[in-house]
């Protein structure tokens, strides 16, 4: 009885099994096990700006290859899905695919994804849009601290991205780059550091 | 000093705000519905691998079931104690018809008191009606699967069984005997001795075969064992002429021969042609108790002429 009252918070969400049956890794479970499309669908709305952004700002804006790039990570998942153990977070292994991939596609075309400006000065026109409150000065603001952060060195830039973007903590950033926490933690120290000094007085 | 940390916390809260609200870029529709299409492909490609309830159970089942019946097969064909034992029934039978033929035989013996001797087959032959059904059937079985165990084996365990059985019973006869010599008895013989007479006689035609080796033998045999032999005699020994002092030899002439000293009686002693009975009264065997003790074992010799008997 209890089994089957179980069951049905398991199917339909309800109750205090809501939130550990929706966790992502249950999600990824459902998916890959049973083939519930729902549960990819949830989790493909909950990871997908995130991991765009996070592609986005790591190809310094190239819509085309993040685009390209993003729609890989989520066919690797899916094909992937058989294998998937849920020994570690979701969001962590879903980053890991596509910094992966990002690797990949960095030796296929032996150079870094060159940040293309007219693309961020579309995103910053895009956030004013989106958000009527910001002045011009704090779109001005945004530029220039989008500007400086692509700016910074690759491992910088890549823990700044990770913990912003991804809302990562440090331990999941050291995971998912392959490195220590103290590293992970010096590299968003020193990213915040010279954002701090390049940002101007009046944006801050 | 401690505003700097303070400033530092905010002015990094304030990137962060700034960095989020300039973060507005979003996957294109196209992509998301590529993407969610791929997943219904895959999903529908690979149908889900459903699990039954009832596949634990009935897997369990199945395998129990399994070793039951792997168990229960083993059982049947490992060797059990009653299968050991259905071989044993052959030496068993075996040996209980050469009991039941040892009693027929001494029983038939014992009816005997004429000097014609049943052979082998004869006995088989008579032993044969008495054994039921089902032991003849274990019988042809056993000559069917061990033909090593012939006719002649069962006479020769049966002799052997019967040569000790005389041996017992002419002690006893011999326990008489020297009762007899204790308490002066009339010289007709008894039926014990008829008895024991038929069986010696009995004896004697089995052991016919074992004659030449205990004529070979004599004088290994212990003295108890010369006064029962046919072939051998108990004599006084004539180098040191001691009546104390007996030596065991071949019977020597056709008197001795087949003579039982032990046993037979001057009647039968002479009843052959030609022989007399020499005895002597305090002479006492090796195993039986007497109140007097020496003198010659009882002798049948060739009848010399002008050789008086001794007993008279």
């Amino acid at each position: 009885m209890i089994q089957a009252v179980y069951h049905f918070h398991r199917r339909y969400s309800i109750g205090k099994y809501v939130i550990h049956d929706n966790n992502d890794e249950n999600l990824m479970l459902k998916f890959s096990r049973d083939g519930d499309v729902s549960a990819f669908d949830m989790l493909y709305e909950r990871h997908k700006v995130p991991l765009f952004r996070y592609i986005l700002k790591q190809t310094r804006h190239h819509h085309a290859i993040t685009e390209e790039l993003f729609q890989e990570v989520w066919s690797n998942l899916i094909r992937a899905r058989e294998q998937y153990q849920p020994s570690a977070r979701f969001s962590t292994y879903l980053f890991q695919i596509a910094r992966n991939r990002m690797i990949d596609h960095a030796r296929r075309v032996s150079a870094r994804p060159v940040s293309d400006p007219e693309t961020n000065h579309e995103d910053i026109a895009n956030a004013g849009n989106d958000d009527p409150s910001l002045h011009a000065h704090t779109a001005d603001c945004i530029e220039q601290l989008q500007t400086h952060v692509s700016r910074l060195p690759h491992e910088q830039h890549e823990t700044f991205i990770l913990k912003h973007e991804g809302e990562h903590t440090l331990g999941h950033i050291a995971e998912i780059t392959g490195v220590t926490l103290e590293t992970a933690k010096s590299r968003l120290r020193y990213a915040m550091k010279k954002l701090r000094e390049l940002m101007p007085e009046e944006c801050l | 000093m401690s505003d700097q940390p303070d400033n530092q916390f905010n002015d990094d809260k304030k990137i962060s705000t700034l960095y989020r609200a300039g973060s507005t870029a979003q996957p294109p529709k196209h992509i998301d519905q590529a993407i969610r299409a791929e997943a219904r492909r895959s999903v529908s490609s690979t149908p889900p691998r459903v699990r039954s309830p009832w596949a634990v159970p009935v897997s369990m089942a199945a395998v129990l079931a399994l070793s039951v019946s792997l168990i229960s097969l083993i059982h049947e064909e490992a060797p059990t104690v009653s299968d050991i034992r259905s071989d044993v029934p052959v030496i068993h039978t075996e040996e209980r018809e050469i009991t039941e033929y040892a009693t027929k035989e001494k029983s038939a013996a014992r009816q005997e008191t004429s000097s014609d001797r049943l052979s082998v087959t004869e006995i088989t032959d008579m032993a044969q009606p008495d054994i039921d059904t089902e032991q003849k059937a274990e019988r042809q079985k056993t000559k069917v699967t061990k033909p090593s165990l012939q006719k002649s084996q069962v006479s020769a365990k049966i002799k052997e069984e019967l040569t000790f059985d005389a041996a017992i019973e002419t002690s006893d006869e011999m326990s008489q005997e020297s009762v007899r010599r204790i308490i002066p008895q009339p010289k007709s013989p008894s039926p014990a001795s008829g008895r024991a007479g038929a069986s010696i006689e009995f004896s004697t035609g089995l052991k016919k075969d074992l004659g030449t080796k205990a004529s070979e033998n004599c004088e290994q045999l212990s003295h108890s064992a010369c006064l029962n032999s046919e072939q051998c005699s108990l004599v006084v020994n004539e180098i040191i002429n001691d009546s104390k002092t007996l030596v065991c030899r071949r019977s020597m002439s056709h008197c001795d021969t087949g003579f039982i000293q032990r046993s037979d009686t001057k009647e039968s002693c002479e009843s052959r042609q030609g022989c007399m009975y020499i005895s002597d009264p305090c002479f006492c065997p090796p195993d039986v108790l007497c109140i007097c003790n020496g003198g010659q074992p009882p002798q049948c010799q060739p009848r010399k002429n002008g050789t008086p008997l001794q007993s008279e």
